[in-house]
């Protein structure tokens, strides 16, 4: 399989992943073009011993945080880069969304980076745990942990927002 | 208050993430741009090579400036080694016989051959066009570089000829002709920075000074001596010995249990250098059977040589002129000098002390090179 049919498969997810992180719209064009030219020129040096999947989303998981590295060297250690900068664009901008959909966005955001990289994998990405695991480079125990401790949060922070059962538009 | 079911949440945050998708559109563009940076259209822009050019220029520059550099501080000046050479043709592969004269600043271009069909059917001539014009020139210059002489007339009928050397007494002309001299070619080691006379030379926390009372080093001006010229500053910061350097260094034991006289600090200046081999042939210094052409090369006596000490010096004052032609006709069998050690001598060589004597001085031994006079 080529690396265009990649493109057209995964161009979508790739770019809903980066946007979702990054929170505008130009940044996330130009990272996920960052991410299919390595994807292009590494493409000899896919091994096949994960999903391909999986290994575009490695890149571009690595390729937007050392965007994150570049923007803000220090508090990206301090794992403090709430993805939150002070252009913030807010959310019409970044995409259409309904109020609900803003809601649960602006809540995602209260989290810390490391529970919205699982939260968003796991649960917007559709990746199971041993995927995103090679995504993120950690052992599975730990996407599993965060995970749970990442949906905890982000039920309290919906609920500090007033959604309840009830109010949940389905 | 009923709480938010899992399930829910992620119903909702798939629907969340569908909202982040590009549209089709988005994508289309996204495809061309990425096409066109793997596909990019080759185009020669020469400010993209501007830098290539101009390193290139800059890297000719610099050689060439090392080539012309290097090339002239190469080629010496070697006329006055062929002063009185006669040079003779050995190849029969041309219509000529030369016979090439240096004499002083003559040089003579004779050619004997006899004009002889029969020899011209029996040697079959290769080199139809041999360069050289007999007769008589003046001014000539002789110019060595590497295994390649260049002999070079100025004036009317100029001309220049190259030789080069195929072995010790062969040379072949740039035409082809083979010559072979009638004597070697002396090779002879120079030393231009070396001067006789010491100067003054300044002090510094690496310095101290000394008093220096024997004549040995005298050339005929009283040199080095402390009564003359005061005390020496001897530097102790010094890298690598150079020959011709007069150095302040410790007199082995064994010349002292010899003679106790002899002070434990001693003069003398370094000759030969680590790997060479250092012999003396009727008072003149060989380094590697090179004629070392320096003015502490040979034996002198007051800075004097054997022909003008005898001219110069009444015969009354002369003690016994057979030991003095000894003197100056001293000989001395090769040494090797090992590593770590240098060839000492002092510069009147019968008034003092010397590698003559110990051979080879461990460089350890010495204490400083000596600059020059303090004030």
């Amino acid at each position: 399989m080529s690396s265009e049919a990649w493109f057209d498969e995964y161009y979508d997810a790739v770019y809903s992943y980066i946007l979702m992180l990054v929170k505008d719209s130009h940044t996330a064009e130009d990272l996920s073009q960052e991410t299919f030219m390595k994807v292009i020129r590494n493409e000899h040096q896919f091994k096949g011993d994960s999903l391909v999947k999986t290994w575009i989303f490695r890149i571009a998981y690595t390729t937007t945080m050392s965007y994150f590295r570049k923007k803000n060297p220090i508090t990206y250690y301090f794992d403090l880069h709430t993805l939150n900068t002070k252009h913030e664009r807010s959310s019409e901008e970044i995409a259409l969304l309904n109020s609900q959909q803003k809601q649960f966005y602006e809540a995602l955001n209260q989290l810390k980076p490391s529970y919205q990289q699982v939260i968003i994998l796991r649960k917007i990405q559709g990746f199971s745990t041993n995927e995103t695991s090679a995504v993120l480079n950690w052992s599975e125990g730990k996407v599993k942990m965060s995970l749970s401790r990442a949906l905890a949060a982000f039920k309290i922070e919906l609920e500090k927002g007033g959604f309840t059962d009830e109010t949940l538009i389905r | 208050m009923k709480h938010l079911s899992d399930d829910d949440i992620a119903q909702e945050l798939e629907k969340l993430g569908q909202a982040f998708r590009p549209s089709s559109e988005q994508k289309e563009k996204m495809r061309q741009r990425i096409s066109i940076q793997t596909h990019p259209i080759k185009s020669f822009r020469v400010s993209k090579l501007l830098p290539t050019f101009l390193s290139v220029i800059v890297l000719l520059s610099v050689g060439f400036g090392l080539y012309t550099s290097l090339g002239e501080s190469k080629s010496a000046n070697v006329t006055a080694s062929w002063n009185q050479l006669a040079m003779q043709q050995l190849s029969h592969t041309s219509e000529t016989y030369y016979v090439l004269l240096f004499d002083g600043s003559k040089l003579t271009i004779e050619d004997y051959y006899i004009n002889n069909p029969e020899l011209a059917a029996m040697f079959n001539f290769k080199i139809n066009e041999p360069l050289l014009v007999p007769g008589t020139y003046e001014n000539f210059t002789v110019k060595q570089k590497g295994n390649t002489y260049t002999i070079k007339v100025s004036g009317e009928g100029g001309f220049t000829y190259k030789l080069e050397k195929k072995g010790p007494r062969i040379f072949v002309g740039e035409d082809g002709i083979e010559y072979h001299t009638w004597r070697y070619l002396e090779e002879v080691i120079t030393d231009m920075a070396t001067t006789e006379r010491l100067e003054i030379a300044p002090q510094s926390e690496h310095t101290f000074l000394i008093e220096w009372g024997s004549d040995s080093m005298d050339r005929g001006n009283h040199d080095f001596e402390f009564h003359e010229h005061g005390q020496l500053v001897v530097s102790t910061d010094f890298d690598e010995l150079k020959r011709g350097q007069a150095v302040y260094y410790h007199m082995p034991s064994s010349v002292i249990a010899q003679n106790p006289a002899v002070p434990e600090k001693y003069i003398g200046r370094v000759v030969g250098l680590p790997g060479e081999t250092v012999e003396i042939k009727g008072g003149q210094v060989y380094i590697d059977g090179k004629k070392l052409d320096t003015f502490y090369g040979k034996a002198t006596m007051q800075g004097l040589s054997e022909e003008e000490y005898f001219n110069k010096t009444p015969r009354s004052a002369i003690v016994n002129e057979k030991s003095t032609q000894e003197y100056f006709n001293t000989n001395m069998a090769a040494v090797t000098v090992e590593e770590n050690t240098v060839f000492i001598l002092v510069d009147q060589w019968w008034r003092g002390y010397d590698s003559r004597e110990y051979g080879p001085l461990p460089v350890e031994e010495i204490e400083g090179i000596i600059t020059g006079t303090a004030e």
